[in-house]
């Protein structure tokens, strides 16, 4: 009776849980008149593509490649420097402890609610040019990104053994081609997990993008999910479509990104 | 010829001085062996050598040449580890490779060297392996085949041993030394047990709290302690360490010199009497060892004073029980006299071992 009544218990979490995603899927598979007639039936009647013919016949596309590009681009650049910032955190002894100032301060920054940065950054953004283009965005997101990256960081690179990189130093080594040659190499499960988690931070950024960018075609996808729910009404189709499209590409990256994750960790550090 | 000096070598942590001043010379392929408690500073001196630690004050020379301010890998030093430190997402082959690489070899230079050297370790059948794919002997022999493929002048090794079970610890312990002969290279090794200090090392140094407390071959040490820390640390099972004064209650008649403050007996040197034993131990504890068997117990006259509280462990073949009393029979000889600073005062029979041991 407990195992059934466990097993309940877990189906029913697990269908709270996939239970928008499903409507999700469903509605935008639903022709326009059904999606309003229908009332709560969850299976459209008849399959139809009409919110995707819509959607690509629009900026769609285009934006998705633009969402990408701004997300990979905050990623990399938020990788790049918290991995030498973790690694110097983690290796180098700093006076006064600065170190754990740095990473207290870099915490507090992402605990404030992103608002209340806006407006320094859109002055910041604005002085420099950067207003309404991507590289602006990618650098607004890195006030996310990179103290998110440099704390997962940290804790794998402190779990490569200290022996190991003072072998590479005596096998002759020299700073940076140990962090190439070692360090890079075996936190690489680390940083492949810490890029899945920024991709999606960046992926699903919105106010800064809502601020930041001013003209349609520069859109990321969250903008433009937004626009689908105007004064008029909310065009259900398109906006299920869109969102149905636009979780894709993070499902096949991380899908695709899990292989390396688990053949990272098993290579065993210890 | 001398390979390695060191002189006055100071190391500090702040105001904390772990190593006041070490001054030590190492003859070329010689097997020197640090050892002592953990804490003694031993691995902190072999890290100096090694470039891992700076040096606060001194001068370390390798053939003549200050090492002070040279980069680890500039030292014609190798190290193993006692974690083997070998890389994990490198196959064996390329882990051995990895030093010559970063030497600037190509890799086809750099393989032929690897598969020379693995050959010589019978590591062959490894190459192609992971790490992780490895036991921890053979793990162990891959560190050191990575250490051996540079050719380096110095081999250092730091606790190489102490991940490995006994058996293959006593394995190894053979392989280190069979390299040593075959390679004929200067060694140097750190650790805190002294059966393998006793059974590898040309000469032991035995640190403590920092300092050299004495330098010399292993049965130097054992026959010569030149106090009573090394004493004690040298020997298994541990010398037997008596107050003079309290074994005077004893109304035991051994002539002492007349500094003797404590002295020292070792529990398989004293013998067990047949009959006019000079001391009793009444025995606590029995250990079979197969060989002999170890008696735990507290010494006690034979002239029927009550037992003492002076503890005491005897190795012999001969089989008693536990409550039996031990007769012993104790010769001036196999006595080791200590006066009240613990330095070792000289007596005729350490005189006579210190010509035999010769």
């Amino acid at each position: 009776m407990r195992r059934y009544l466990h097993g309940l218990t877990v189906w029913m979490m697990v269908g709270l849980f996939v239970l928008p995603v499903v409507w999700m899927v469903a509605t935008a598979f639903k022709s326009p008149g059904e999606i309003l007639n229908a009332g709560a039936r969850l299976w459209p009647e008849q399959i139809s593509l009409s919110a995707f013919e819509r959607l690509l016949a629009g900026e769609f596309p285009l934006l998705i490649g633009n969402t990408l590009l701004i997300a990979l681009m905050a990623t990399g650049l938020s990788l790049l420097v918290s991995f030498f910032s973790a690694y110097a955190l983690v290796r180098y002894r700093f006076p006064a402890k600065l170190d754990g100032a740095f990473l207290l301060a870099v915490l507090v920054i992402k605990m404030m609610p992103p608002i209340v940065v806006a407006t320094p950054l859109y002055s910041l953004i604005n002085q420099l040019g950067l207003l309404n283009t991507k590289l602006g965005l990618v650098l607004c997101y890195q006030v996310y990104t990179l103290p998110f990256c440099i704390w997962m960081l940290l804790g794998f690179i402190r779990d490569i053994p200290l022996e190991i990189e003072e072998a590479a130093a005596m096998d002759g080594a020299h700073l940076f081609k140990r962090l190439g040659f070692v360090v890079f190499p075996l936190c690489a499960p680390g940083l492949v997990a810490t890029a899945i988690f920024s991709m999606i931070l960046g992926w699903n950024e919105f106010l800064f993008s809502l601020l930041f960018i001013h003209t349609p075609d520069k859109f990321t996808i969250p903008l433009y999910l937004a626009n689908f729910m105007t004064e008029d009404g909310t065009a259900w189709g398109e906006l299920m479509a869109a969102g149905l499209v636009s979780s894709l590409p993070m499902l096949a990256l991380a899908g695709y990104m899990q292989r390396f994750l688990l053949r990272g960790f098993s290579l065993g550090l210890k | 010829m001398k390979q390695l000096e060191l002189k006055n070598v100071t190391k500090a942590y702040g105001k904390q001085r772990v190593i006041p001043g070490v001054d030590l010379s190492i003859e070329q392929g010689e097997f020197v062996v640090f050892v002592g408690p953990s804490g003694c500073g031993k691995s902190t001196l072999l890290r100096m050598v090694a470039g891992l630690e700076s040096v606060t004050a001194g001068d370390i020379q390798l053939n003549g040449r200050s090492l002070n301010g040279v980069y680890p890998s500039e030292r014609e030093v190798a190290m193993v580890f006692q974690s083997y430190a070998l890389y994990p997402h490198l196959t064996v082959e390329k882990n051995m490779a990895f030093p010559l690489r970063m030497a600037g070899l190509s890799k086809a230079e750099a393989l032929a060297k690897v598969h020379k050297t693995a050959e010589k370790l019978q590591l062959g059948a490894l190459l192609k392996r992971l790490p992780s794919e490895l036991s921890g002997g053979q793990r162990q022999r891959v560190a050191i085949g990575r250490a051996i493929v540079r050719d380096p002048a110095l081999f250092l090794f730091d606790e190489p041993l102490s991940n490995l079970d006994a058996k293959l610890r006593g394995e190894m312990r053979l392989y280190l030394k069979q390299l040593h002969q075959q390679l004929g290279r200067t060694m140097i090794y750190v650790t805190h047990d002294q059966v393998e200090a006793m059974t590898l090392a040309d000469r032991i140094v035995v640190l403590n709290q920092g300092r050299i407390e004495q330098v010399g071959a292993p049965e130097v040490l054992y026959n010569q302690p030149a106090n009573r820390f090394v004493a004690g640390f040298i020997g298994s099972p541990v010398m037997n360490f008596v107050d003079k004064a309290r074994f005077a209650e004893l109304g035991c008649d051994v002539a002492l010199p007349t500094h003797t403050d404590s002295f020292g007996i070792r529990p398989n040197q004293i013998a067990v009497a047949g009959h006019n034993p000079d001391l009793l131990m009444q025995i606590s504890v029995v250990e079979p060892l197969g060989h002999a068997r170890l008696y735990y117990g507290q010494l006690s006259g034979v002239s029927g004073e009550p037992c003492s509280d002076i503890p005491f462990v005897v190795e012999s073949e001969v089989r008693y029980k536990a409550g039996d009393l031990l007769p012993l029979s104790v010769s001036e000889s196999i006595v080791h006299c200590f006066d009240s600073s613990g330095a070792r005062i000289e007596t005729l029979g350490s005189e006579q071992e210190a010509d035999h041991a010769a």
